[in-house]
């Protein structure tokens, strides 16, 4: 009788150790997965942030007119630049794509895309969740008026495509450039 | 339990925590990569734009400055700067390039290059003398017109001087004036009556710049091209200033003086002006206006001109005047003007009379047409590069 009782004993105390560490490891494993989706969310942000911080320091180079930006509002931007240093003065966009399936609401992960002025969108990250524009003149108080725009700041938020305890693992995002060539 | 049993789940759990802990370590090495990536390559990219500036202010200083800095330590980086002279948009410039590199020899390297185009060594070719006039000049009084460059405190700088006078008319002249040139490596040549490396007579204007007045100058006067080239005299600031490569539309200069760009300013009554001038003085006199007497303390570009081509600046005197002056008429310059006069009217005033003298300086015409052309393009910024990349 004892010897059953013991047994009995040591099969649910080692049962429930064993669902304790399971579940330690479950976590861990969640965490892990969660650490190599943002890695992956992170790592495309900064690609992402390569591209455009290149592109945006441009702003301007080889364009004789004053109207650098021909477009800038809170979710997208269209502006000129020499971007190949080729003599000719190139028109570029930056935003998100429209809404991919219906009923997706306007929160959902989308693509991040840069369209230049004779050419097809190209993307240049996904995931995107946000993609906010400031902008600010001369004092860096904010504005809206494109000829007043000497600063720039961008946000984004970038979710890794995967559900983890209900949660998307992600990253943000923040810098602010100032185009030298916007004078 | 079997110990077997238990040495094998102990096992397994351990396998499963190295998997599991080399993935999150791995993600994380990676996060923090991607972070060190970014953060380096904002540090290399610090670095250059940087040494860019180090050698704008070097070149701010001194206009003839290109040796560049082989390698100086920045930011716990190493920048390299280069100085050039180049073309950038059809005019020559200066291009001051910076190569900042971080952690230099280690795989975590980073190296990134910032370039910033300045104006160049370059002047309005218009402006092919000490004094450019458009009729004929007689020297009178004790006046000198010194073609050679100079620096700041007026001492000579070699080779890189232009004409002393430069005329579509003749040039006549009393023995106690002086004119020099150094626009030949022979450089200050007394000889100023016949030397068409001094004074060029009947000169005829063309665009590029390289007409001085022909080979004849020896026979003392029918200098001037005649080539297909030739264009019209310029007659107003605006076309004057075209001619350094940036193209001012007719109004321009104006309506930048009338901004107050660098300090510009724009009158119709001269005793309006506040000194020092600096960055463009436009002064609009009235038909048959005359200034007089003329201050010109400061610096920059001082235009005084009508659409009559008749505003007259008589008797200027007071301080030193650094740049380029464009005027209807001038009579009697008793002075010191550094830079270079460009006397637009067709009467023939006397530019050349008085006890004052014109100095080049290519320096301060150049400093004073690169305000002329950002002031176009930037609304008057005080930042001197023409583009950055």
């Amino acid at each position: 009788m004892r010897t059953i009782m013991e047994e009995a004993g040591g099969i649910i105390i080692g049962g429930v150790i064993f669902l304790t560490l399971i579940t330690l490891f479950s976590r861990i494993g969640d965490t892990a997965r969660a650490q190599s989706f943002k890695d992956a969310a992170q790592e495309s942000t900064t690609n992402a942030s390569d591209i455009m911080e290149r592109e945006f320091r441009l702003i301007g180079y080889g364009y004789t007119d004053t109207t650098y930006i021909l477009k800038a509002d809170s979710a997208s931007i269209t502006f000129r630049a020499d971007l190949n240093d080729d003599g000719i003065v190139d028109t570029v966009a930056y935003g998100l794509s429209a809404v991919v399936y219906a009923g997706q609401n306007t929160t959902a992960p989308r693509i991040l895309q840069r369209t230049p002025g004779h050419g097809l969108a190209a993307p240049v990250a996904t995931g995107i969740t946000k993609f906010a524009l400031d902008y600010f003149d001369r004092s860096g108080n904010p504005t809206t008026t494109i000829a007043n725009i000497r600063s720039i700041r961008m946000s984004m938020i970038s979710l890794a495509d995967a559900d983890i305890d209900s949660t998307h693992p992600g990253v943000y995002w923040e810098r602010t450039i100032k185009p030298k060539n916007m004078r | 339990m079997n110990p077997r049993a238990l040495v094998i789940m102990i096992a397994g759990l351990m396998m499963i925590s190295i998997k599991v802990f080399t993935q999150l370590a791995g993600s994380s090495q990676n996060i923090s990569a991607n972070v060190d990536n970014t953060y380096l390559r904002e540090d290399a990219r610090n670095i250059a734009e940087t040494g860019v500036g180090i050698g704008i202010r070097k070149i701010a200083n001194n206009p003839a400055w290109r040796d560049g800095i082989p390698s100086m330590n920045l930011f716990d980086g190493v920048a390299s700067v280069t100085v050039q002279d180049t073309m950038y948009k059809g005019f020559s410039c200066v291009k001051v390039q910076c190569t900042g590199t971080i952690m230099a020899g280690t795989p975590e390297q980073h190296i990134e290059t910032a370039v910033a185009y300045l104006y160049g060594d370059t002047i309005p070719t218009a402006l092919q003398g000490a004094l450019v006039v458009n009729h004929d000049v007689s020297q009178k009084g004790s006046f000198t017109v010194d073609g050679r460059d100079h620096d700041d405190n007026d001492n000579v700088l070699s080779r890189t001087g232009v004409l002393g006078i430069w005329t579509v008319g003749n040039v006549q002249s009393d023995d106690d004036h002086q004119v020099l040139g150094t626009n030949q490596e022979t450089g200050d040549d007394n000889s100023h009556h016949v030397d068409t490396a001094v004074v060029v007579r009947n000169g005829s204007y063309s665009d590029d710049g390289e007409d001085d007045g022909g080979d004849d100058g020896e026979e003392g006067g029918s200098g001037g091209g005649s080539g297909s080239g030739n264009k019209p005299f310029p007659s107003s600031p605006d076309s004057i200033m075209s001619t350094c490569g940036e193209h001012f539309s007719e109004g321009t200069l104006k309506s930048i003086a009338q901004s107050h760009a660098n300090g510009s300013q724009y009158v119709t009554d001269p005793t309006k002006l506040t000194y020092p001038l600096q960055g463009i003085t436009y002064v609009e006199l009235p038909a048959g206006g005359t200034w007089q007497p003329t201050n010109m303390s400061g610096c920059g570009t001082l235009i005084v001109h009508n659409g009559t081509h008749d505003a007259c600046m008589q008797n200027a005197a007071g301080g030193t005047f650094k740049g380029i002056v464009m005027c209807d008429e001038i009579n009697k310059i008793n002075c010191e003007i550094d830079g270079t006069v460009f006397d637009m009217g067709s009467k023939n005033d006397d530019p050349a009379d008085g006890t004052g003298k014109i100095l080049f300086n290519r320096g301060e015409c150049r400093t004073s047409t690169g305000q002329v052309a950002r002031g176009m393009n930037s609304n008057g910024s005080s930042f001197s590069a023409i583009a950055w990349k």
